[in-house]
């Protein structure tokens, strides 16, 4: 998905950028599995829908340290080989449940060249199938100049 | 029309003797190994990180640390969620490069919006690698809260 380079001159304001991505009850166990020793918040709200209706969600919901690696990708996509990312920003704006398929989205707003290199900025969304965003943010990456 | 007003008089209790004082939480390392899992898992197809020598920043938030840091020990709500992350990265994350953690409660705050009062605590994580430079910091915003169970 990322093996194109994307450079600067070819990035204009407005641009588009979507994936899509499931994240299932198992792909939820392989990241927290990928770090055991990590605690969670011991209430079961991402092994169960119990323990999720147990602090008022509808269902067992996606850990946000995995949605900000979730859209993270999405910006190592978009950005290819040759990429920088200088800063990733995200609200979470309600949970993610699990197996929700998800668009992620990344929109240029912002292309310029700085003093330090030339920066993009990017708002970047996950928005569910019924229309919410649960996840909104910005990154700001630096990408290669075509020689 | 916003809904979300900043109050001052949002009644809650923590220890405002943790805010700003950094405290170290040891180091750690990723091996090529690590990283390799981590990109299988999340799908990174970036060939960047395809030898695992290079880490996906994201990585970050998926690593445990030998402690947790200074607990504001906030007293409101009976349950906690992430509101924000903010990671900003200075220097490509290496594999087998140690890397030395300090975190600090940066501030706790409280807000009054149309869902009733929450109360935020920001908390502030920094990865130093062998030079003494910080390569990334994380600012991780977690919300206190009343909830019902449903």
């Amino acid at each position: 998905m990322s093996e194109a380079q994307r450079y600067f001159q070819e990035v204009d304001l407005g641009d588009e950028y979507e994936e899509e991505m499931t994240p299932t009850t198992e792909l939820v166990r392989t990241f927290l599995g990928l770090n055991p020793a990590r605690g969670g918040p011991g209430d079961g709200r991402f092994d169960s829908d119990e323990g999720a209706r147990s602090i008022g969600l509808r269902a067992a919901i996606v850990p946000g340290s995995m949605s900000f690696s979730i859209i993270s990708r999405l910006v190592h996509d978009w950005m290819g080989p040759e990429g920088t990312v200088h800063s990733i920003d995200v609200s979470y704006r309600r949970p993610v449940q699990q197996n929700d398929h998800l668009k992620l989205l990344a929109l240029v707003t912002d292309a310029e060249e700085t003093p330090e290199g030339p920066r993009v900025k990017l708002d970047l969304y996950m928005e569910n199938d019924r229309g919410e965003r649960p996840l909104q943010g910005t990154a700001v990456v630096e990408l290669p100049q075509r020689a | 029309m916003t809904s979300d007003v900043e109050t001052q008089d949002a009644q809650f209790d923590y220890d405002k003797s943790v805010v700003g004082v950094n405290v170290d939480l040891g180091e750690f390392r990723l091996s090529p190994e690590q990283v390799m899992k981590y990109c299988e898992a999340m799908g990174e197809s970036n060939p960047l990180f395809a030898t695992g020598e290079i880490a996906p920043p994201g990585i970050l938030s998926s690593v445990s640390f030998p402690g947790s840091g200074l607990d504001a020990k906030v007293k409101f709500g009976n349950a906690t969620f992430m509101a924000g992350s903010r990671m900003e990265f200075f220097a490509p994350i290496k594999a087998n490069e140690t890397l030395h953690v300090r975190t600090k409660v940066k501030e706790v705050y409280g807000k009054t919006g149309r869902s009733g009062t929450m109360v935020f605590v920001v908390r502030r994580t920094e990865f130093v690698g062998d030079s003494g430079d910080v390569v990334a910091a994380i600012e991780q915003s977690q919300v206190h809260r009343e909830v019902e169970a449903s």
